[in-house]
């Protein structure tokens, strides 16, 4: 290989980047200790190399890009409804954030029944012991009715069912003893999701009071919960 | 004859160190990450304090342009809001942040080639103009000043290859160009920092 092949052809790049079979390296090798030119450069591009590898990763702004960015969001937020609101920007609630909110609530809870009723052999049982026929419909007790305050809505809307909850919760804390522990615990752990659910959604209406859509939600992640409840209340008395 | 006995493998950028179990501090960075995605901008802050001077210094170096990089690493954050929920945690946050700002920055640089019509057709980087900047061998600039002066697709090659530590198969994908393109790129670009550092 020719000196002038080497260089027009990149040789020596592509030789300090190890790049180079184990043949053609051998060639160009050789051609660089005989090569004053060509050592030189492979000399200078380690040179850049070395430079480089010790230029900072990080280098900050030169001014405080937050606002900026801040104030972007704050912009997008009221513009349209692509951008989930940053909380404590935005006076416009975007409804499609909301939306996407509300069906991500939605699925959180339909995975807290789905662990429930489907995990196990013994939430089988209670899927099939818990099937309701119409005298256990009518033997539930009745589920408040899902708030329609829509702005109004407050914390006493939804009063009725925590009361429901808490009962449900305390005749099946009575018969906890005639549950298996895994049978409790994957009660329990179900109520956990769904009440962090719930909690999400209380915390996103207090956000936004007018949302119709987390309002209907809300009602029915305390439904779920209700019935999660009532099964495993039932299951208890049956065994 | 002997051959050059230093070694030849280009330095890959320091891989981030995993976090000791229990670290206090990256269970707090893992905590804001998660409030973040959740809507919390306080805690979207946190994560924009913490990593803006990586994502600034990749900007600046692509875009060759305080401003420009001021502005690019306003965009990568807001699209960092807008994506923060579907981010799984597969890779660090910080190589999410670094692939989405080199996503935003090309965007940009294509949308620009667009408006201007300064669509670069042709292999013989050798034909593009050096950086006007670029003087008389005494010059001794900055390295990132050096950086800033080179031709704008050189410049990206350059950047992505030798500070960010891609490949140029990752190169050629992310930014449509033939490899034997991007490879004559990169070599240009290397000469004319050469020249310009006065090496």
């Amino acid at each position: 290989m020719t000196h002038s092949a080497i260089r027009d052809g990149g040789r020596l790049h592509d030789y300090v980047d190890g790049l180079l079979s184990g043949a053609e390296r051998a060639v160009v090798e050789a051609h660089v200790g005989a090569c004053n030119e060509c050592r030189e450069e492979v000399r200078r591009l380690l040179a850049l190399r070395a430079r480089l590898a010790a230029a900072p990763r990080a280098i900050e702004p030169p001014r405080d890009l937050w606002p900026g960015v801040r104030a972007r969001l704050v912009r997008r937020a009221a513009r349209d409804d692509a951008v989930p609101p940053p909380r404590a920007f935005a006076t416009v609630r975007p409804r499609a954030a909301w939306r996407r909110a509300a069906r991500r609530h939605a699925r959180l809870a339909a995975a807290a029944v789905v662990l429930v009723v489907a995990s196990s052999a013994v939430t089988a049982t209670l899927v099939r012991r818990g099937n309701p026929t119409r005298g256990a419909v009518a033997a539930r007790p009745a589920a408040p009715p899902a708030p329609h305050g829509g702005a109004g809505a407050g914390d006493a809307s939804y009063a009725g069912y925590e009361r429901a909850a808490r009962d449900l919760a305390a005749t099946l804390d009575a018969r906890r003893a005639a549950l298996s522990p895994e049978t409790v615990a994957k009660v329990e752990a179900s109520l956990r999701v769904i009440d962090s659910a719930i909690a999400e959604a209380r915390a996103a209406l207090a956000r936004d009071p007018g949302n119709q859509a987390l309002v209907e939600l809300l009602g029915v992640t305390y439904r779920q919960k209700l019935d999660v409840l009532h099964r495993a209340a039932e299951l208890s008395t049956e065994i | 004859m002997t051959a050059d006995p230093e070694p030849l493998a280009f330095p890959a950028p320091p891989p981030a160190a995993p976090a000791p179990a229990g670290d206090p501090v990256e269970e707090g960075r893992e905590r804001a990450v998660a409030q973040a995605a959740a809507g919390d901008p306080d805690a979207f802050e946190a994560v924009y304090r913490q990593h803006v001077g990586r994502v600034f210094a990749l900007c600046l170096r692509m875009a060759g342009d305080r401003r420009d990089a001021e502005e690019l690493t306003q965009d990568v954050f807001v699209r960092a809001w807008e994506r923060l929920p579907g981010f799984r945690g597969e890779s660090t946050l910080g190589t999410w942040l670094h692939r989405l700002a080199v996503n935003v920055v090309l965007e940009k640089t294509r949308g620009d080639l667009r408006r201007t019509r300064r669509v670069e057709t042709t292999d013989d980087v050798a034909a593009l103009a050096p950086p006007a900047v670029v003087g008389s061998p005494e010059d001794r600039m900055d390295l990132e000043q050096a950086i800033a002066a080179l031709p704008p697709g050189a410049r990206t090659v350059f950047v992505l290859h030798e500070i960010e530590g891609y490949r140029h198969d990752e190169i050629a994908r992310l930014t449509g160009t033939a490899v034997g393109t991007l490879r004559a790129q990169l070599h240009r670009a290397r000469q004319l920092l050469m020249e310009a550092l006065g090496r």
